[in-house]
This record gives structure tokens, sequence and C-alpha cells, in this order.
């Protein structure tokens, strides 16, 4: 089996490393486009701490050279010729989804509303039961975060490409929001998150990454 | 080419970093790596709800060093992996 890491444009020199289980890395190649892999001995890779994290190393070394789209964690095929077919049948979609997340990076912001502007907002929206509340804070419905989002993008406007907004993680998590940002201006962004973190008194809200583009690779992207 | 970014919440889980902070790294890890990045196979739920990535990653963090091997494994919650060339 073959375990894909990543696609980005063709790569030229071999590459070094290692991926799962101490495999070397090796490029798939077709015209237009690359795949980075490795030969997987298991048809299923686990969900381990250890394994998450010598995926996002592969990446993120990748990351450093050249724009990727990173893979979810488990994409394993058959062999070479597959992952070739693959980026032959996807080429146009993997070309303007590189093209989008060219030098970018993704930044996650996090927010948590304190439980008393929370509840001031469900009292707002027609007093849900404890378990409609939660389901709406899941589902990012509810009015304290899509106001918030709404504050974050106006205040970040200028210093993202794109914005996506996701599920919360925790629960007790009002948002969880993932932008894409130009590399030089990663300091501007997370110094503006800082700011409004520091005007808005109800909310604590921090910036995560920053992350290969996850969130942009197309699936997700707004 | 790189401008110099230190990543802030990547790299190996470092054992100085407190419980807290891995716990939301490994949770923002889990969200992206299992519900991001491009899917090559379309039939296969890879995605995890989210409560069961709450359970995943206290399961994972749970778990001693020792016993990552026994108890990383998520059986019985996701459909199984498609090994079927696309």
């Amino acid at each position: 089996m073959v375990y894909v890491y990543a696609v980005s444009e063709p790569i030229r020199d071999p590459l070094v490393g290692q991926g799962l289980g101490g495999a070397a890395l090796r490029v798939v190649s077709s015209e237009k486009l690359a795949a980075v892999a490795s030969d997987d001995a298991t048809a299923q890779p686990r969900i381990c701490e250890s394994d998450l994290w010598v995926h996002e190393r592969v990446v993120e070394e990748l990351m450093l050279d050249r724009a990727v789209l990173p893979m979810r964690f488990g994409s394993v095929t058959r062999n070479d010729d597959a992952v070739r077919r693959i980026l032959i049948a996807r080429q146009e979609e993997f070309i303007v989804a590189l093209r989008r997340v060219r030098d970018a990076v993704e930044i996650g912001v996090r927010a948590a509303l304190q439980p008393d502007a929370t509840k001031d907002a469900e009292r707002e929206v027609a007093a849900p039961g404890p378990g409609t509340a939660y389901l709406m804070r899941r589902a990012g419905t509810d009015r304290p975060a899509r106001a918030l989002v709404e504050r974050l993008d106006r205040s970040l406007t200028g210093l993202y490409r794109s914005r996506v907004q996701r599920r919360p993680a925790f629960p007790g998590q009002t948002i969880s929001a993932a932008y894409l940002v130009d590399r030089s201006a990663v300091d501007a962004f997370c110094a503006q998150v800082a700011a409004l973190d520091a005007q808005i008194e109800d909310a604590q809200i921090v910036c995560t990454g920053p992350w290969p583009p996850y969130s942009f690779t197309g699936a997700l992207a707004s | 080419m790189s401008d110099g970014v230190t990543p802030v919440a990547v790299g190996s889980p470092a054992p100085e970093r407190t419980g807290a902070e891995r716990d939301v790294t490994l949770v923002e890890l889990l969200d992206r790596l299992l519900e991001g990045g491009v899917v090559i196979h379309g039939d296969v739920t890879l995605a995890v709800a989210n409560i069961d990535l709450v359970h995943v990653a206290l399961r994972l963090v749970a778990a001693s060093v020792d016993s990552l091997e026994r108890d990383a494994s998520i059986e019985a919650r996701s459909p199984p992996w498609s090994t079927s060339t696309p």
C-alpha cells in the first residue's frame, strides 16, 4: 500500500526524510503535479498520536519550499499508479487549490465567550433549553458566535485571503475558525487578533498555528 | 523561502508543554488531519464526529507513552477504512 501525505507542483529533487513507520519518502509524478508518498505495510493506518505528528511533520517540511495540499490522515492507495491516476483525474482541482494556498498558511482562531455573555444572548434567542443551546453552540449558529465571527472578519479585513468556520472542537468553545493568511501577513494578523482579544472583555480569543492549509484544500474552503 | 515564521502550536508533543496546551494542540491536530485535507476516498467517512474527537483526544492524552500502542487505535466509532483503489 502507498500512503500519501500531500500534493504539490512537480518536485525535481529527490526527497530526504521518512514518513510513517520509518519508510522513505518519495515522489509520484504526473505531468503537472506531484504527490509525496511512502510505502505502508498496513492498509488501515491507526489513529495514534505519534503517527499524526509524523504525517504533520512531513507536510510541514514540504511546505518550507513549496505550496502543498495536505492529504487527510490515512490516505492510502494500492500503488503508485493509483496515485498517478488521482493526480491526472483531479488535475485542475489541485492546480486551482495550489494557487489558492501558495505562500499562505492556515491560522486557527479559537474563541470562548464568558458564560454571562452567552446567557444574555441566549435570552435574546427565545430561551432555548440547555440541550438546544449546546447544539446551537456546536453548530456555530447562536448569535454571539455569529456576531463574534463577523467582528473578527471585519477586524481582520485585508489580512486574510479566506476564512472557514469550523465546528468548535471543545464543548464550551464558542467558535473555531481557520483563516488563510499570507506568510508575510501572519504577524500583523496575530497582532490584530490579540488586539481584539484585549478589546472584547467577554471573550478569550487565541491564534493557533501556523498550520498547513488543511481547511483550504477545496472541500471546506469558502 | 521561509520568512522565519515560527510554528506556535505544531511540532512534536514536547514534554515540557503543559498538559492543557498539549491537549488543545492535539485536538486541533485531530480536527485538521481527520476532517480537513484532500480526500481521495470519497466513500469513506474519515471524519470523526466532534464529540468523538474530544473522546479521541482524551483517550490519547490519558494514555501514557507506554500504553499508546495498546490504546491508540480507534475502533468502534468510525467506519472501517476503505482500502480499495479509487
